[in-house]
């Protein structure tokens, strides 16, 4: 008994269990009464962008790009300091939240504000937005719906706070949609008003340019047009500046087009000289160059509004032009045809034109604007640009008035002022374009957002649920005291007398229930499920469970747990067992499952660590639950395990001294350590031979149930192999060989009804679970760990028998690879396995697995004493496939995980991380030939092949870093150990008085009738 | 004839202690096997080196 604790007679266990049910229903009432009560409201909109109203309003204009989605930054927008303000503000939250809060945390703020200063309201405002950005969520869904929802302890105002947050988004985003056309026309309208200014301006000026001519011409030159309003298409003629800027917007077009069209040329070339024709960017980028050739909308309309442009500008030149020809008809010819040559001379693009090289021509329009003009026969002016040659090239026109008399001052000012006009129309045509922008926004905003599922006033609060709460409390009740009633009651022993229990333990189950009971309510009054009473309860009865069992009891429950639950991404992630939140809490980081980010360790890291501390306090206190009747571990298995793990240590200090990265030292290292560690838990919770039995029928029990698992998972996902290569997981390999080796070698060692018994009826469900896995590597794992076991048989009668079957099978066998390397019959399937395995040129997986062992060996070259050291990737000298998308640890931990340990460790390294293994074997082997006992001969031949499957899957897929390897491994060395000393293959030094005494210390084998040994019963 | 080579190590780790156990002395016998373990080590890096390129 530990000191410190005292005996009390432990009368009443059922009393006790009673009243802890009574007090987790006491609890559950008080919790149902005082908790406050959370309601939960919820407002869906769909959010589109709306494009076709303001397509049809503008048809010219392109489609936006780039533009904002209606659901972007929606939670940073509604959930701004200053709308969050404004709707407490708009709901009066802050009298609200008075009255919402429940009367339990109204008293507590009583007393808080009884014994300190009243917040100010300030500060009170400040902490509701703080509460209202916890509670509030605004989220952008992908389907394109915007959900705005709350948690409020008051159903009313959660309805009214959803509905205030969903039209603030509403506002929100009509501000930030109609608010900027509204800017850009108050600019543009700034502009226009600077430029009618400059119009006054340049109209006064020329005024008073006109004061100074004589008075004569004074009226003519009022009426006088502007010298070039048709000879430019800048003077003021609108339907020419219109022509004109039509041209060149469609020149630009032209060329944005031309430009982007090469550049889809460029990107598809580029990705040809990358990727096969099919591939699905090539595809894409052949269908974005396609989309070049069709034709353009928006083109075909610039081209459409020049047509029509063009007509009406040679109609609007006609008609102008009726002034002008009166007063040519009173020039002379010689005058006219003075006007003109200099607009010809000056190449001047488009007005009234006459050929001064042919006499007597009829001026005629030119209406081009690049001054591609030519004369024909007739001494017609036309364009060149045959884009542009229309009707109106050939339509005849009056010559227009002589204007080079004019001062220069006059017909400066008409040109800024010409100049400034048209600015002054472009200008308001941008304003009236701009407004009509405004109005489609304002009227399309409408129909971009649609209330989808308003918000309503909740009937029901979402937490807490009282059947859920009272359920789940009587579950809770019921369990914890029947585990109050099984951990303060003992069977009582012959002899012994009354029943006792220590304080101490009374202390602890107290303790663990109260807490329990507290943590299970309160995740109850949370939750939805009263089935989630139990999660509390069966953790904390695990870890008792941990504490209190013998190590050799939960390690093979743990064992068990490894090699059946299902690990992250196994099942190629197609199917997923009813357990596998269990597997991925064992397996992988326990922050990836549960919301705790300080958890960066693995659940069998934890319960590791748990059973270590078990081991350890075990010993210090020294009780004896493990260490009765348990053979001594041989101090060269210890020994080298520690001495493997000072090699792990002086590698990642040479990685780290290299600039290695400690990150992937834990992805390199953290698995190996576990299993050296492994093999030292096994050895102090193993007694020895007689716990090889309940370890070998866990281990094929785990066979059994993942190749159940297997079939199962290939039959009902009905998937090609293709997208499940692998039913379970690659390391299921290792499971299924050695489970399957040792049913061979206890039928061989041990032969007899039972043992071929089970072979027969187990070894079918295995083969089905390997076939079912598609993993070759299992039948290589096999086949040597087979021939090792068969070198290791004595020669008898029946090893002569099948030497002499397979001399003469050896011609039949050959003729048979012969006959079937190059053939793709199911007949040859076996040799077709056989063929993936030794030829690279099998399949890309072969080839790119001699890559790496090539990568490797260079590696090794390099450094071949202590090797590159951990934290490093090697160096590819021959570039193979990239897979760092699968797998971003590829060149830190190789396939071939024994040439990668070679390499990062070189020949020194190396032989001193598999010390252990070379070690374990021995003591195997050793004990293999130090016993005559059919079941001992057939834990060390399980040994030695589980040792042979380890080592195939770590040479041919990452062994080294599985935890199906640790499980397997770890406790056949541990066994190999034990058998050792049982056998006395290994004489052990006595340490203690119980272990005093040694096996026998002969090779030769014992009688065949020999029992399992125990310490106890040594000679 | 790479392959074989290459995989050679696996047969190395596995047939040393098989062989050694057989010594009537169980120390001498481990010895035996860690260091003929380390010979064969040097032994496969050397192979490596300088068999290997010409078997590809």
């Amino acid at each position: 008994m530990p000191a410190g604790s005292s005996q009390t007679p432990s009368r009443s266990p059922f009393r006790l269990a009673a009243g802890v049910f009574l007090a987790v229903q006491a609890l559950v009432a008080v919790t149902l009464l005082a908790m406050p009560s959370t309601w939960h409201v919820e407002a869906v909109l769909l959010a589109e962008p709306h494009l076709r109203m303001p397509a049809l309003v503008n048809p010219d204009r392109g489609r936006a790009q780039g533009g904002e989605a209606p659901g972007w930054a929606a939670a940073d927008l509604v959930l701004s300091r200053r709308n969050l303000l404004s709707i407490i503000q708009e709901t009066d939250l802050l009298s609200r939240w008075e009255k919402d809060r429940g009367f339990v945390l109204r008293a507590v703020d009583r007393l808080r504000s009884a014994r300190g200063p009243i917040p100010m309201l300030d500060d009170r405002r400040d902490q509701l937005v703080e509460i209202l950005r916890k509670r509030l969520y605004v989220k952008a869904l992908p389907e394109g719906t915007v959900a705005i929802g709350i948690d409020w302890p008051s159903a009313r105002t959660a309805f009214v706070l959803v509905e205030a947050a969903q039209q603030k988004f509403l506002e929100t985003r009509r501000a930030r949609e109609v608010q900027p056309v509204d800017e850009v026309i108050a600019i543009l309208e700034r502009r226009a008003a600077e430029s009618g200014d400059a119009v006054t301006a340049a109209r006064a000026e020329l005024v008073r340019e006109e004061a100074l001519l004589p008075p004569a011409l004074r009226g003519e030159a009022r009426r006088t047009r502007p010298v070039l309003r048709t000879a430019s298409p800048t003077a003021a003629d609108p339907l020419a500046a219109a022509l004109a800027s039509a041209r060149a917007d469609l020149d630009r077009l032209e060329t944005s087009r031309a430009a982007r069209r090469k550049d889809a040329e460029a990107r598809l070339s580029t990705l040809r000289t990358v990727y096969s024709d099919r591939h699905p960017s090539v595809l894409a980028a052949q269908d974005a160059f396609a989309s070049w050739d069709e034709p353009d909308p928006q083109e075909g309309a610039l081209r459409r509004r020049i047509r029509d442009l063009e007509t009406g500008h040679l109609a609007g030149d006609t008609s102008a032009s009726e002034d002008e020809a009166a007063e040519e008809a009173m020039a002379t010819p010689a005058e006219a045809e003075d006007t003109q040559r200099p607009l010809v001379a000056a190449g001047l693009r488009g007005g009234v034109q006459r050929d001064p090289r042919v006499p007597g021509a009829r001026p005629r329009i030119a209406n081009g604007i690049d001054g591609r003009e030519r004369t024909d026969a007739d001494g017609v002016l036309v364009r060149s640009g045959s884009s542009r040659a229309g009707p109106m090239d050939e339509v005849p026109l009056p010559a227009i008035r002589d204007r080079r008399a004019d001062p220069p001052g006059l017909v400066a000012a008409r040109g800024r002022l010409h100049i400034v006009a048209l600015e002054q129309e472009r200008i308001l045509r941008r304003i009236e374009a701009a407004r009509i922008e405004a109005d489609v926004v304002r009227a399309a905003f409408a129909y971009r957002y649609m209330i989808v599922v308003p918000a309503e006033v909740p009937v029901e609060p979402v937490r807490p649920r009282p059947l859920v709460v009272v359920l789940g409390g009587i579950l809770c009740g019921v369990v914890l005291g029947a585990f109050t009633f099984l951990a303060t009651s003992r069977a009582p022993s012959p002899g012994t007398g009354p029943v006792t229990v220590s304080r101490t333990r009374r202390l602890g189950v107290a303790a663990i229930t109260g807490g329990v009971a507290v943590s299970t309510v309160l995740l109850l009054a949370n939750a939805a499920n009263p089935l989630i009473a139990v999660a509390p309860t069966l953790l904390a009865a695990a870890a008792w469970w941990l504490v209190t069992a013998p190590l050799r009891q939960s390690t093979l429950v743990l064992l068990f747990s490894m090699l059946v639950l299902d690990a992250p991404g196994d099942s190629s992630g197609r199917w997923q067992s009813p357990w596998h939140l269990l597997g991925h809490l064992l397996n992988s980081n326990l922050n990836l499952t549960l919301p705790v980010p300080a958890l960066r360790f693995a659940g069998v890291d934890a319960i590791f660590a748990l059973l270590a501390a078990v081991a350890v306090g075990r010993r210090m206190a020294g009780k004896g639950v493990d260490t009765d009747g348990s053979w001594p571990a041989p101090a060269p298995l210890v020994g080298a395990v520690f001495v493997s793990l000072g090699a792990m240590a002086v590698l990642v200090a040479t990685g780290m001294a290299q600039g290695g990265d400690l990150g992937q030292v834990l992805w390199q290292c953290h698995v190996p350590a576990m299993l050296l560690a492994m093999v030292l838990l096994f050895l102090a919770a193993l007694r020895g031979p007689r716990d090889l039995a309940p370890l070998a029928r866990t281990v094929v029990a785990a066979a059994l149930v993942k190749a159940c698992l297997a079939v199962w998972v290939r039959v009902t996902v009905a998937l090609p192999v293709e997208s499940l290569p692998t039913a379970t997981s690659h390391a299921d390999s290792m499971l299924f060989a050695s489970s399957a080796c040792l049913l061979v070698v206890m039928a061989v060692e041990a032969p007899g009804r039972r043992t071929f018994g089970r072979l027969l009826l187990l070894s079918p469900i295995l083969i089905a679970g390997m076939v079912a896995n598609n993993r070759r590597l299992v039948w290589v794992e096999i086949v040597a760990a087979l021939v090792v076991v068969y070198f290791m048989l004595p020669r008898s009668r029946a090893k002569r028998t099948i030497q002499r079957g397979l001399v003469l099978a050896a011609p039949v066998l050959l003729l048979y690879m012969v006959a079937g390397w190059n053939s793709g019959s199911r007949v040859f399937a076996p040799v077709a396995k056989v063929r993936s395995v030794v030829d690279s040129k099998s399949d890309r997986s072969t080839e790119e697995r001699d890559v790496e062992n090539y990568n490797l060996v260079k590696n090794l070259q390099d450094n071949p004493f202590l090797g590159m050291g951990f934290g490093r990737e090697y160096v590819q000298y021959t570039r193979g496939d990239d897979i760092s998308h699968l797998f971003a640890q590829w060149r830190f931990i190789p396939h071939n995980s024994l040439l990668g340990l070679l390499a990062f460790g070189g020949v020194l390294g190396f032989t001193t991380l598999f010390a252990f293994l070379t070690v374990g074997l021995y003591l195997a082997a050793r004990a293999y030939r130090a016993t005559a006992d059919p079941l001992l001969r057939s834990a060390c031949l399980t040994v030695v092949s589980v040792a042979v499957v380890f080592l195939i899957q770590a040479y041919g897929d990452m062994a080294i870093v599985s935890w199906h390897g640790v499980f397997l491994l770890a406790p056949a060395l541990a066994a190999a150990g034990k058998l050792a000393s049982a056998t006395g293959a290994w004489r052990q030094r006595a340490r203690r008085p119980s272990d005093q005494g040694s096996p026998v210390p002969s090779l030769h084998p014992l009688p065949s009738s020999a029992s399992v040994p125990s310490p106890s019963t040594r000679p | 004839m790479a392959k074989l080579l290459l995989v050679a190590v696996v047969f190395g780790i596995v047939a040393i202690p098989i062989v050694t156990s057989r010594d009537p002395s169980a120390a001498r016998g481990l010895r035996k096997a860690l260091a003929l373990t380390a010979a064969f080590n040097a032994a496969y890096y050397l192979a490596l080196r300088f068999v290997l390129p010409r078997l590809y």
